[in-house]
C-alpha cells in the first residue's frame, strides 16, 4: 500500500507515459519488419522469374512452326504432317515453296526445274488441299511430262 | 526405243523421289554432298519412337530465315550469355553433340535435354531431345518437380544419408566424391547435355544451376551452348513433337 501510494505520488511528476497499447507493438516491431522485408524480397524473385516466363511467353509467339530435313522411317509420317482435309487456301506461294524446300529436298529440286506453269498448278492444287505425297507425285509427273 | 526410255525414266526418277533411304544415300554420297562432318555423312537418332536421320540441307543455296536467323533480341532478358553457365560446367560444340548422340543417347547412359518451356518445345526441337522446362529443374532441391527430374535421370535417394565415417573423412577433405550428397546417390546418373534457344537464351543455364543446387555432379551436365539458332544455321534436321 505504501508502495502503491509513493507510486502514483511518483507517477505525477513524470512524463506521460506511453500507453498499454503502444507498448505491447514496441517489442515485436524488429520481427514484423522482418516478415515484411521476407515478403518483398520473395515477391521480387517470384515476380521476376514470372516476368521472364512472360517475356519467353510472348517471344514464343514470333517463332514459326518449322522442320529442317527429313524424317526417314519408311511408312512414318513426320509428327507435323498435313492434314489433307483441310484446304491451305491462305497459303502463300512463298510459303509453300518455303515449306518443300524445308521437308523435301528432292522434290523441290525437282519443283525449280518446272515451268512457271507448271508451278502455278502445283501450287494451286496445294492450296486446294492436296497433302505433300500428292503434291510431291505431281511434281514428278510435270517434270516426266513436260 | 524413246518411249522405252521414257518409261525408263519415270521409273528412275520415281526411285530417286521416294525410295529406301539408302539407296536415296548412296547416290547422295558422292559429290556435292555436305556431310555433318569428314567421316560422319549423317547419323541416326531416335526421337520419340522413330528413327530420325539428322544431317544437313543438302541445298547450297539454301538461306536460314524467319526467327533463328534474327541477330538481335531484348536484352534484358534475352542476353549473351557466358560461354559457360557455372564454373566446371563443359560447354559442347555441334560435333561433340552428334557424337553423343550416337554413343551416350543410343546406349541410354545420357539424355538430350530441351531446357526451354513448352511452348518453344512444341515449334521443333532437335531429334532425340526430351523436354523438362527449365521451371521444373531450377524448384529447390527438396521439390516434389525436382526429386522426379532427379529420379528420371538416374539418381538414388539415400534414405539414410551418410554415415558418421563418411561424413568425417568429407570434413577432412580425404574423401570427396562428387557422385554422393548428403541426400543423393549419383553414381548411377546420367550424362545430360543440356539446350534451349541459343547464345541468347537463358533458359538451360538457369535449368543448369538449378541442378547444380541440387547436387548434380557437374562432371556429368553438358552445356550445347549454340541451342536452336545454331543448329538451324547448320541446317541441321530438326523435327517438330507429336501433339
Amino acid at each position: 500500500m505504501r508502495s502503491g501510494f509513493v507510486y502514483r505520488h511518483f507517477d505525477l511528476a513524470l512524463p506521460h507515459r506511453p500507453t498499454p497499447k503502444y507498448r505491447s507493438i514496441g517489442p515485436l516491431l524488429p520481427s514484423v519488419l522482418l516478415t515484411f522485408l521476407f515478403f518483398s524480397l520473395a515477391g521480387s524473385v517470384w515476380s521476376a522469374e514470372g516476368g521472364y516466363l512472360s517475356e519467353l511467353a510472348a517471344e514464343v509467339e514470333k517463332v514459326e512452326e518449322q522442320t529442317l530435313g527429313e524424317a526417314d522411317a519408311p511408312g512414318v509420317a513426320p509428327a507435323s504432317a498435313d492434314d489433307p482435309s483441310k484446304a491451305n487456301t491462305d497459303a502463300s506461294r512463298e510459303a509453300f515453296e518455303l515449306k518443300l524446300r524445308d521437308r523435301y529436298m528432292g522434290s523441290y529440286g525437282f519443283y525449280k526445274r518446272l515451268p512457271e506453269r507448271s508451278r502455278q498448278e502445283v501450287f494451286e492444287e496445294y492450296r486446294q488441299g492436296a497433302d505433300m505425297k500428292q503434291i510431291r507425285k505431281k511434281i514428278i509427273s510435270r517434270l516426266l511430262n513436260r | 526405243m524413246t518411249r522405252y526410255m521414257g518409261h525408263l525414266a519415270k521409273v528412275m526418277l520415281s526411285v530417286l523421289a521416294f525410295s529406301t533411304p539408302s539407296f536415296a544415300d548412296e547416290l547422295k554420297l558422292g559429290q556435292g554432298y555436305f556431310p555433318l562432318t569428314t567421316d560422319k555423312p549423317y547419323i541416326h537418332v531416335i526421337h520419340e519412337g522413330r528413327s530420325v536421320k539428322v544431317q544437313r540441307v543438302q541445298d547450297p543455296d539454301y538461306q536460314l530465315r524467319g526467327y533463328f536467323a534474327k541477330t538481335v533480341r531484348k536484352c534484358p532478358p534475352f542476353c549473351l550469355q557466358p560461354m559457360s553457365p557455372a564454373p566446371g560446367i563443359q560447354t559442347i560444340g555441334e560435333v561433340e553433340l552428334f557424337d553423343f548422340l550416337e554413343r551416350d543417347l543410343r546406349d541410354g547412359s545420357g539424355l538430350l535435354i530441351d531446357a526451354r518451356t513448352p511452348s518453344w518445345f512444341s515449334k521443333g526441337t532437335i531429334p532425340g531431345s526430351i523436354n523438362i522446362p527449365f521451371s521444373r529443374l531450377s524448384k529447390a532441391p527438396e521439390d516434389p518437380e525436382m526429386i522426379e527430374a532427379l529420379e528420371r535421370f538416374g539418381a538414388v535417394e539415400r534414405a539414410e544419408g551418410p554415415g558418421f565415417g563418411e561424413k568425417l573423412l568429407r570434413d577432412w577433405g580425404l574423401e570427396d566424391d562428387p557422385n554422393l550428397t548428403d541426400d543423393w546417390d549419383f553414381t548411377e546418373a546420367r550424362k545430360l547435355v543440356l539446350w534451349c534457344n541459343g547464345p541468347e537464351c537463358g533458359q538451360s543455364p538457369r535449368a543448369i544451376r538449378g541442378l547444380l543446387s541440387a547436387g548434380y555432379p557437374r562432371e556429368k551436365i553438358l552445356y550445347y551452348r549454340g541451342g536452336m539458332q545454331m543448329w538451324q544455321l547448320w541446317g541441321l534436321t530438326t523435327v517438330v513433337p507429336e501433339q
